[in-house]
């Protein structure tokens, strides 16, 4: 048995450091992004001005296309392709204006990184305590790898409450009572 | 005796059932194997119906109700669909033999037979979560999951394969009690990316017309009466002393959390909330500084409630209810809202004479807190959402739910 020790060892020691890195990746991706949105929020005078300097910044850290999805569900399939990218442009709007709005501007969180974990391959959740207004929450970032894009943040869970899982069963009723018309509809009447 | 029937009739006012039928309720859910000769229902929108057009918790009599008290009350219960002539064919079959019809050699799409057209006509074809039996029980990890095989088949997959025909006749429904160490298997379904979120928020909801109601109350009693309220209080009370006044009502309110952890057996989280008790009473001058949160071990002691205690014996939500002014709750943590009165000790100073006052005095501040703390939850949940009231109770079932479920 001895002779097989070395080949193991050698296995296991070139595949957990990919590993590992994979999830550090993760992890020092989400921390830059953190960053970025902490230092433009410090600056921004105000919460319009806020989601406009945000905007940018989240298309290249969130995967707003997975999260439409998931927030709507098996109903997706009966979207028209144009229906899609209409329903992709109106939830995008919805999710940075209801992030920059949790800014309040003059307010700087405090993040601490609590633990990292792999639920699945090429996924991470992050989970963090984030000190604002001298209140403690506990909010765990999903990450997903997706292919030539690199880590996106795919879920926001703060105190518990997931953001898709929120919209999911809201966009549920909506789609049950008049399919994806119904959706879209209700999606452009919450971004008046 | 007295207060077991007391128990009974306020539970029952709840629920909207006879006291009868809460007793046999508990007889199914702890006698396995009782069947319940309902002519079994089926799905729509959000809830069951009955084949009578009943719903359940409503006041006409149905004894299918018993089967959602059984449930409630935080037992596994398991429904097999046992059609009597016609079998039904289904894409997949089922773990257990005897309730696995046999497929016939050509399914061929069948007309379902207009016996009960009221509740035929909406949407029959609708892909839904099966497990539409268990918005009263305490979420379970997916290998525990009790699998519901409803007796009209509504295959997750329908959108894709060929509609399937209804049975005709109304099946037999057996309950008995899930042993937790033959976990059924996950259905053998393939991994829908899009349906990842299906699962996550199951909320049972039978008096949502009223429940939206009272939403509509609140939030008109919000806008118009608490938050300017609480808007002077925040404008007359500078931050350093709100923070004070929340220290000192969050002092005061050891004795809740105490209990709840010895309730729950967490000796841990008793003695270290025992600790940040004193050291706050003491170093910190009756709790207004939080001293304890120098002490890295005592800065995150999780906060407790019945509520909570109630979830960890096992009881489920039960149904979601709007309470006016505070809010959503769910029956489990209205319930557990009596216990935590019971043993706040603000609520023992006397009413009555001067102690009325003394007792408006001092809980006033606290309440007020309160309802700012509850207006920052209640803005974050609605203010960008498609429907306020489902997003706040999909919010709340999910915060309670990460309260419960403790690392």
């Amino acid at each position: 048995m001895t002779f097989l020790a070395v080949p193991i060892a050698l296995l296991l020691t070139t595949l957990l450091p990919a590993y590992a890195f994979s999830t550090n990746d993760a992890e020092t991706f989400l921390k830059n992004a953190v960053n970025q949105v902490v230092g433009v929020a410090r600056k921004a005078p105000d919460t319009n001005a806020l989601a406009a300097s945000l905007e940018p910044l989240l298309v290249q850290t969130v995967d707003f296309d997975a999260m439409t999805r998931r927030a709507i569900g098996p109903g997706w399939r009966q979207f028209s392709e144009r229906q899609q990218t209409q329903a992709v442009r109106l939830f995008t709007n919805l999710v940075i204006r209801s992030y920059s709005g949790k800014f309040t501007p003059g307010e700087i969180p405090l993040i601490d990184y609590k633990s990292t974990r792999s639920p699945a391959p090429g996924r991470v959740e992050i989970t963090t305590t984030t000190t604002y207004k001298g209140s403690k929450y506990d909010v765990v970032y999903r990450l997903e790898l997706l292919g030539a894009k690199g880590w996106r943040v795919t879920d926001i869970v703060i105190e518990g409450v997931s953001m898709v899982a929120n919209y999911r069963s809201q966009f549920d009723a909506r789609f049950k009572a008049g399919g994806a018309d119904a959706v879209i509809s209700s999606l452009q009447k919450s971004s008046l | 005796m007295l207060e077991i029937h007391s128990i009974l009739r306020i539970f029952s006012r709840i629920m909207f059932i006879s006291p009868a039928r809460i007793v046999l309720a508990i007889a199914i859910a702890w006698f396995p194997g009782t069947t319940v000769p309902a002519a079994m229902a089926r799905e729509t929108g959000d809830a069951i119906v009955f084949s009578d057009g009943s719903r359940p918790g409503s006041r006409k009599s149905n004894p299918s109700e018993t089967l959602y008290l059984a449930s409630a009350l935080g037992s596994s219960i398991r429904v097999d669909a046992k059609p009597v002539a016609t079998p039904t064919p289904r894409p997949q079959p089922t773990p257990k033999p005897k309730a696995t019809p046999k497929p016939k050699p050509t399914p061929k799409p069948r007309p379902t037979p207009k016996s009960t057209p009221a509740t035929q006509e909406k949407k029959p074809e609708e892909p839904r979560n099966r497990d539409f039996l268990f918005g009263l029980i305490k979420r379970k990890s997916p290998e525990v999951l009790p699998e519901i095989v409803p007796a009209v088949d509504t295959p997750r997959t329908a959108s894709k394969k060929t509609p399937t025909p209804r049975s005709t006749p109304p099946p037999q429904i057996t309950i008995r009690k899930e042993s937790k160490k033959t976990p059924t298997p996950p259905p053998d379904e393939e991994f829908d990316d899009l349906d990842e979120y299906g699962d996550t928020v199951r909320v049972f909801d039978p008096i949502q017309p009223v429940n939206r109601g009272l939403f509509w109350v609140n939030h008109q009693l919000y806008a118009f009466i608490l938050r300017p309220v609480t808007t002077v209080y925040t404008t007359v009370l500078p931050k350093p002393v709100r923070t004070a006044v929340k220290n000192v009502y969050d002092n005061i309110e050891y004795p809740i959390r105490l209990t709840n952890h010895v309730l729950q057996l967490d000796f841990k989280n008793a003695d270290l909330e025992t600790r940040k008790f004193l050291v706050n009473s003491v170093g910190g001058v009756g709790g207004i500084f939080r001293l304890s949160d120098r002490f890295p071990a005592l800065a995150d002691v999780p906060s407790n409630d019945t509520g909570q205690t109630l979830a960890r014996w096992g009881i489920g939500h039960g149904p979601y209810l709007v309470l006016p002014v505070l809010g959503p709750r769910t029956a489990r943590d209205t319930i557990g809202l009596a216990g935590d009165v019971a043993l706040n000790p603000l609520t023992y100073i006397p009413f009555g004479g001067i102690g009325e006052a003394v007792s408006l005095a001092v809980s006033a501040p606290n309440t007020t807190r309160n309802m700012e703390m509850r207006l920052n939850v209640y803005d974050a949940a609605t203010r960008d959402a498609i429907d306020p009231y489902l997003s706040l109770r999909d919010a709340y079932i999910q915060s309670r739910d990460k309260a419960t479920k403790k690392p």
